[in-house]
């Protein structure tokens, strides 16, 4: 299974979306149950069958997984659990439990559907760019319908039960994962970041060896769920990703502007050496290819970011050992990911 | 520097969690790292908010009394103790069954504990755990009120918009009550 899967990105990602050259994807999920069961983690093996059962007939009846069928994940191999992950079709946290589980997912990989996950039901769609508000719409039609026929676990002044209270409510999660190579390099980034979160958003990003920040690709979603709109939780989301935008576009014109020879330097260098390494670990080459996305997006690079997508997506472990369908050391990882990015970009 | 997760090989990434301007540094190893979805785009897992809870919990204790008086156990099974350990609820039913203890968490959470959003068609009145039988709520009335109260409230009908919300308020305490002779 999934040897097609590998070789390329996901459909959904392949097209670049709204403000693409710094944000790179948009997603929203809903946390629902069914009620008259126990939460996930306190349901009987024979509860977590007949409900994996129940809904995965029922979503698998809606149009947007025509031809897709429910994984059952207990059965799915390990190395292709990650790699659904690693697509982002499904969390971390499904790929480790040991409960009856599964995931649908669209053909185009933007819808999927977990059951039980942390909550019974947990329905997503990512979208390239910034379009919260457009996956939100595609995303209420799914659960509108689901609800049609399965009784969700509801309160009237709790809103939508969860099995962790800090999804009650709405029970949504709202996140863009942006770029921001432009602030990281001027240093304001842990000051942007940091009133994100006085904003009572949830930024998360990567660093590098040290304190220096390497990498530059970070994560904002909300942390309420109760006590607003679906559609005001998205729009803070969105304005604050905007402002983001703004922000980074500032940063990259002034480094642009004061420091061009070093910033056209260092881009020219990460392409180099993208172009010609013999052997590289995911995170060096997350780093090269943050710095290559940036020469793309400011028109320095002649290349398109659909292939920096699709290596973002494709050098990561599980990918290239399913690729390669052996087992492989991390040394040998590192060499056959250094394959895969010459070859792309040759 | 060594892995946080594997304690075996050199960490190397590190990363840094940034909550409400609080942040706490976590280092692992490529494998670990990738193990751990941390380089995932989809990731959907803020561990941290675990922790935050169970530190809720702890400042609630004193709170709510419950420590000192019996353990309270939810017909799941579900008991006081678990939640405060794992910051998770075991059924549906046990936000009723805890309730006292829960609506300050969700206050310190959220900043609310009143759900303004979507309402699902069918809203369950029997939350009997494994049994599945749910008695439908019809929230038409609900959302015709609503309508009407939103409606009068932009015109600035304001007699007619506090008719509408005892009108409401009434509804909600007469669903709440089946609810609850339900449970
Ligand atoms: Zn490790
Ligand atoms: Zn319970």
């Amino acid at each position: 299974m999934f040897e097609e899967l590998v070789k390329t990105t996901s459909k959904w990602f392949s097209e670049p979306g709204p403000s693409s050259e710094i944000v790179v994807s948009s997603r929203v999920r809903l946390a629902r149950n069914v009620n008259g069961f126990p939460f996930s983690h306190n349901l009987g093996e024979k509860d977590a069958e007949e409900l994996v059962g129940m809904v995965s007939k029922l979503v698998e009846k809606n149009k947007l997984f025509k031809g897709q069928k429910t994984v059952a994940l207990p059965e799915l191999p390990e190395l292709e659990r990650i790699v659904l992950m690693e697509r982002h079709i499904m969390s971390y946290d499904h790929v480790i439990s040991d409960r009856k589980r599964a995931v649908i997912f669209s053909k185009d990989e933007s819808v999927s559907v977990m059951i039980n996950e942390e909550d019974h039901i947990r329905l997503q769609l990512l979208l390239p760019g910034l379009q919260l508000e457009e996956a939100y719409a595609s995303l209420d039609k799914l659960d509108t319908a689901l609800e049609k026929k399965i009784t969700y676990a509801y309160d009237i002044d709790m809103g939508y039960l969860t099995a962790c209270p800090t999804n009650t409510g709405t029970g949504i999660r709202a996140s863009v994962m942006v770029h921001l190579p432009g602030l990281v390099v001027s240093k304001e980034i842990t000051k942007v970041l940091n009133n994100i979160a006085q904003l009572g958003l949830v930024t998360r990003g990567f660093y590098g060896e040290g304190r220096d920040i390497k990498t530059s690709f970070f994560q904002i979603s909300n942390q309420v769920s109760l006590g607003r709109k679906e559609t005001e939780i998205l729009s803070e989301v969105d304005k604050v990703t905007k402002q983001l935008v703004n922000y980074e576009k500032k940063a990259r014109e002034s480094l642009f502007k004061n420091d061009r020879a070093k910033t056209e330097d260092n881009i020219w260098r990460s392409y180099g050496l993208l172009k010609n390494v013999r052997s590289i670990n995911f995170e060096e080459a997350i780093t090269l290819l943050s710095s290559l996305r940036m020469g793309v997006e400011s028109g320095i690079i002649k290349s398109d970011l659909k292939k920096i997508n699709e290596l973002l997506i494709v050098s990561q472990p599980g990918h290239i050992q399913k690729l390669f369908s052996v087992e492989m050391s991390e040394a040998e990882r590192d060499r056959k990911r250094a394959e895969i990015i010459r070859e792309k970009l040759a | 520097m060594k892995c946080d997760s594997c304690h075996e090989r050199e960490s190397t990434v590190h990363f840094q969690q940034i909550v409400n301007g609080q942040s706490t540094e976590v280092n692992f190893c490529d494998k670990c790292a990738q193990e751990k979805g941390m380089i995932s785009f989809a990731m959907d897992k803020p561990s941290f908010f675990g922790n935050l809870l169970s530190g809720f919990m702890e400042e609630e204790k004193s709170l709510d009394g419950l420590e000192n008086s019996v353990k309270v156990t939810c017909q799941c099974g579900w008991s006081s103790n678990d939640l405060r350990k794992s910051g998770f609820l075991g059924c549906p039913l046990c936000y009723y069954t805890f309730k006292k203890s829960l609506i300050p968490i969700l206050r310190r959470i959220h900043g609310s504990n009143r759900h303004t959003g979507k309402v699902p068609e069918r809203i369950p009145v029997k939350q009997k755990v494994n049994k599945k039988i749910t008695k439908v709520f019809d929230p038409s009335e609900m959302n015709n009120l609503k309508n009407k109260l939103a409606q009068a409230v932009n015109e600035e009908r304001y007699e007619d918009a506090a008719k509408f919300r005892d009108k409401i308020k009434k509804l909600e305490k007469k669903i709440y009550k089946d609810m609850l002779n339900d449970v």
